[in-house]
C-alpha cells in the first residue's frame, strides 16, 4: 500500500472507472429488459461519481477554472498527438480492427475537445454561446451544426444529441 | 467504377449508419474503408439509395461484407 496521496489517486481512478462501467452495465441491462437492475447500476454509478469527486478534491486536483482548462488542454493534446496514434498503430499491427476504430473515434473527438477548451481559455469571459452535440454511438463532438451522418461512425443525425 | 475517397464530405453522406444489416461496430463507410469485422446478416443493403453510389458509379452492395469498392 502506498502513501495517502497515492491511495487517493488510485481510489479516484477506481471510482471513476466504476462509474463508467456501471453506466455501461445499466445500458446493457435496459437492452436485455431488466430496467430495475439497470436502476441499481445507475444508483451505484451516481454514488461512485460523488466518491471520485471527493477524492479528487482532497488530493488537490481541483484548481481554478483557467487551470482546469489548461490541464484539460494538455490531456486532450497528449491523447490525440501521442497516446491514440500509438494505440492505433499497435492495434493495426495486431490486426485488431475493433480496437483500432474505438481508438480512432476517440482520437477524432479529442482533437475537437482540445480546440473547444483552448477557445474557452482564450476567451473565458467573452465566450460565445455555442451549442454542442455528441454522437451517442462514437462520441464525436460537434459545435452548432450537426451533419446528416456522423463524420466518424456515420450514425444518423438523430443519434447526435445536444448537451445542455 | 472508381474507388471511393475516405473524406469527411463523403462520410457524412454514407447511409450505412441507418442500415438494418450494418454490423454492430464503429467501423462504417465500408465502400471506402473496407469490410467490417463481424458477420453480416442480410436484411437489405441501403447502398443503392446512397448518394455516393451515383457519384462514384458504384454497382455493388454489401461492402460491409465484400470489402471496399475498387
Ligand atoms: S454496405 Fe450496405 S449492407 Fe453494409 S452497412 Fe452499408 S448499406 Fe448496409
Ligand atoms: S455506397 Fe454504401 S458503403 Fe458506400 S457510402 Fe453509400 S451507404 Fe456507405
Ligand atoms: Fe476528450
Ligand atoms: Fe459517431
Amino acid at each position: 500500500m502506498g502513501d495517502t496521496l497515492g491511495n487517493l489517486k488510485d481510489a479516484f481512478a477506481g471510482e471513476s472507472q466504476a462509474n463508467r462501467r456501471y453506466l455501461a452495465y445499466a445500458k446493457k441491462a435496459e437492452e436485455e429488459g431488466y430496467p430495475l437492475v439497470a436502476r441499481r447500476f445507475r444508483v451505484a454509478a451516481e454514488s461512485e461519481t460523488i466518491h471520485a469527486h471527493n477524492h479528487l478534491r482532497v488530493m488537490g486536483g481541483l484548481k481554478s477554472t483557467a487551470d482546469n482548462l489548461r490541464a484539460s488542454i494538455g490531456g486532450e493534446n497528449y491523447e490525440h498527438v501521442t497516446m491514440y496514434p500509438d494505440f492505433i498503430a499497435q492495434a493495426e499491427k495486431e490486426g485488431n480492427e475493433e480496437a483500432k476504430y474505438s481508438f480512432h473515434a476517440a482520437n477524432e473527438a479529442e482533437k475537437f475537445h482540445e480546440k473547444m477548451f483552448a477557445e474557452a481559455l482564450e476567451k473565458m469571459e467573452a465566450l460565445g454561446d455555442s451549442r454542442f452535440y455528441v454522437c451517442q454511438v462514437c462520441g464525436m463532438t460537434y459545435e452548432n451544426e450537426v451533419p446528416e451522418h456522423c463524420v466518424v461512425c456515420t450514425a444518423p443525425k438523430e443519434k447526435i444529441l445536444e448537451v445542455a | 467504377m472508381a474507388t471511393v475517397p475516405d473524406s469527411a464530405e463523403n462520410a457524412v453522406r454514407c447511409v450505412c449508419g441507418e442500415c438494418p444489416s450494418k454490423p454492430a461496430e464503429l467501423k462504417s463507410f465500408y465502400c471506402a474503408r473496407g469490410a467490417g469485422g463481424s458477420a453480416v446478416q442480410h436484411r437489405g443493403c441501403l447502398c443503392g439509395e446512397c448518394p455516393l453510389t451515383g457519384d462514384y458509379d458504384l454497382w455493388g452492395d454489401y461492402y460491409c461484407e465484400s470489402g471496399a469498392a475498387s
